[in-house]
């Protein structure tokens, strides 16, 4: 009976995942062009938290530094378009690759750190990065670098070109971390995360384990920075050098709910969507967003993630009567 | 050269010492990374313009003013806030803080708009000459006002009835509590002394880096540096470890480049975190974290 209840509710989260899937994928056609530009603005933040949440939400340990993989995908594609003359695609992979080879030697150095030390040692690689993109003269400063017009084999496509292109990476990764979370590599993850002694006496390769999760989430964030230098096909160190990119992703975490996909995705919005809303009222923006930061971890210290999951428990499941907690 | 670039170094690293001390402070009382100790200052370093300037009140009134506006601050950011998840994860803790952030950040910009503004300086910037090296009169007042307050500092937990409760709660809170410490209202205090030290930090750094919400990001990323020193538990090296961070970036400044400053500050953490995970003078072992 048990069984069949989970495999119920997986079908029923299935169910869930490929309906938005399939409304986000025909939104173009009802939207302008400028929301479509925002929305995978979303998308990259989305992607982006994913990578944060693995290592974060997942492996238990917390980054503040992540804006700092963000930035090597990004200028690794801004570079490799500049002297290569590549496009998004390749740059898809090697900034994604760049900045995992950098997460998994971060991860090394910064294997004996936990909690508190491992915030500000990677808040202090984030800070490094920025500074580096700042006076390095290859990064151009904040002179910057104009990437060239978006094309995959040669075909030049425009916003809603390019929001198909975030929409697919981010359902990818959303795919890849999720089969990631429900293999082993993931249950070592988390066992990681509830106690360290526990899981090395369960013979757990504590070292390649943390090393594992810094370099998949490096990865992951770095995929997000080049396609977020290819938003506006422009990167200077007056966005990468704000250290701030790196606590915009640990609060779309926090907010949507730490080791948590679906939290990961509405987070990322959130950090996203409700500055964009509020534009024109900058600093009001920010005291909004402290606000909510603050009630979300009074009232709802799950996420928003876990309001959304009790409401679905009320209503849909409430039809198709399934137990979500007795996984 | 090096004995002007080492004297500078200790005067702006006495006032990293202020942020760090802070730091320490209610990390190891609170379990809580303080991301909106910078703004407190900040907001300090505001009120103090508000009352020199708008107010034209003397100096030494509108210090004392400003003191008590920032630590009525930081009580109120405890009662609202942090009392309410004390039980919670570090980084439930930590994020809250990042909430205060952004709400401190978001209303000074809102209220004295986000452009830099000056301050006047209290002291004169007249140099001196100690020992070959030149230093101002203002830096030097830093420096003592620092020292008095770290010497106020010492005393305090040394000799007073909440100083040492304070240490107790450091120590372990649970048998605190039970001694019949008041941990609610030690922890309150605790804040009110980091908001204290943020209003002093404020005032002094004001003249030097001006008055602008984003004023404090910097100083208070090289306050967690020096924090580090003491493994985030110990006060002396905490103050050890901003004096040396000011001093290290100002060599590394004045023979590299003013540029590089930043990144010796990552370099430090990078070193002392890879070889020492808890700090060069933090050899307590500590259940939390």
């Amino acid at each position: 009976m048990k069984s069949d209840k989970i495999l119920l509710a997986n079908k029923a989260n299935l169910l869930l995942a490929f309906s938005v899937l399939g409304a986000l994928l025909i939104l173009p056609f009802f939207i302008e062009s400028f929301y479509a530009s925002l929305l995978s603005m979303a998308y990259i933040y989305i992607i982006a938290a994913i990578g944060v949440n693995i290592l974060t939400g997942y492996t238990g340990l917390v980054t503040v530094g992540h804006g700092g993989f963000f930035a090597i995908g990004a200028y690794t594609s801004a570079l490799m378009g500049q002297y290569l003359g590549t496009s998004l695609l390749p740059g898809l992979f090697a900034g994604g690759i760049t900045a995992g080879i950098v997460g998994f030697l971060l991860g090394f150095i910064f294997l004996r750190l936990a909690g508190a030390f491992l915030a500000i040692g990677t808040l202090g690689f984030a800070f490094a990065i920025g500074s580096i993109i700042n006076n390095w003269p290859v990064f151009e400063g904040r002179e910057g670098i104009t990437l060239a017009p978006n094309n995959i084999f040669g075909f030049e496509f425009g916003d809603v070109g390019f929001y198909y292109v975030c929409l697919i990476t981010g359902a990818l990764i959303f795919l890849f971390a999720w089969s990631i979370i429900r293999s082993a590599i993931g249950r070592a993850f988390m066992a990681v995360r509830d106690s360290e002694r526990a899981s090395e006496a369960s013979g757990i390769n504590l070292r390649l384990y943390k090393t594992l999760s810094f370099a998949i989430s490096a990865a992951f964030t770095g995929v997000a920075g080049v396609l977020f230098a290819h938003h506006t096909n422009y990167v200077s160190s007056e966005t990468f050098a704000d250290i701030w990119i790196s606590v915009d992703f640990l609060v779309a975490v926090v907010v949507g709910g730490q080791a948590s996909l679906a939290g990961s995705v509405l987070g990322g919005a959130f950090v996203v969507l409700l500055p964009y809303y509020l534009s024109e009222l900058r600093d009001f923006a920010s005291i909004l967003k402290g606000v909510v930061l603050i009630l979300v971890l009074l009232f709802a210290p799950a996420g928003l993630a876990s309001i959304f999951q009790k409401f679905f428990q009320k209503t849909v499941f409430r039809v198709f009567p399934v137990k979500l907690d007795e996984r | 050269m090096l004995a002007q670039l080492i004297m500078s170094g200790i005067a702006t690293g006495s006032l990293y010492a202020l942020t760090s001390v802070a730091i320490v402070l209610i990390f190891r009382n609170t379990r809580t990374i303080n991301l909106a100790q910078g703004d407190f200052s900040m907001i300090g370093a505001f009120m103090g313009l508000v009352f020199l300037k708008t107010l034209h009140l003397p100096f030494i009134i509108a210090f004392v003013a400003t003191i008590f506006a920032v630590v009525l601050l930081a009580v109120l950011v405890e009662r609202l806030v942090m009392r309410k998840i004390r039980d919670a994860d570090w980084l439930t803790l930590f994020t809250a803080t990042l909430g205060v952030f952004y709400i401190l950040h978001g209303m000074a910009g809102w209220i004295w708009g986000r452009d830099t503004k000056a301050f006047p300086n209290p002291f004169s910037v007249q140099p001196i000459s100690i020992g070959g090296a030149l230093i101002s009169k203002a830096s030097l007042f830093n420096i003592l006002i620092v020292a008095g307050i770290g010497l106020s500092l010492f005393l305090f937990f040394r000799y007073t009835k909440a100083g040492i409760a304070m240490r107790a709660i450091t120590d372990d809170p649970e048998t605190a509590r039970l001694m019949g410490i008041p941990v609610q209202f030690i922890v309150m205090l605790t804040w009110a002394v980091g908001g204290l030290l943020a209003a002093v930090a404020g005032i002094l750094l004001a003249p030097i880096i001006y008055v602008s919400p984003q004023m404090m990001d910097t100083v208070l990323i090289k306050g967690y540096v020096g924090a580090i020193f003491g493994g985030l538990y110990s006060i002396p090296g905490a103050i050890l470890g901003s004096l040396l961070i000011g001093v290290i970036e100002n060599i590394a400044g004045g023979y590299l480049g003013a540029q590089y400053k930043v990144t010796i500050a990552f370099v430090m953490i990078v070193l002392i975190l890879a070889f020492r995970p808890r700090g060069l003078m933090g050899g307590q072992a500590r259940r939390e974290v």
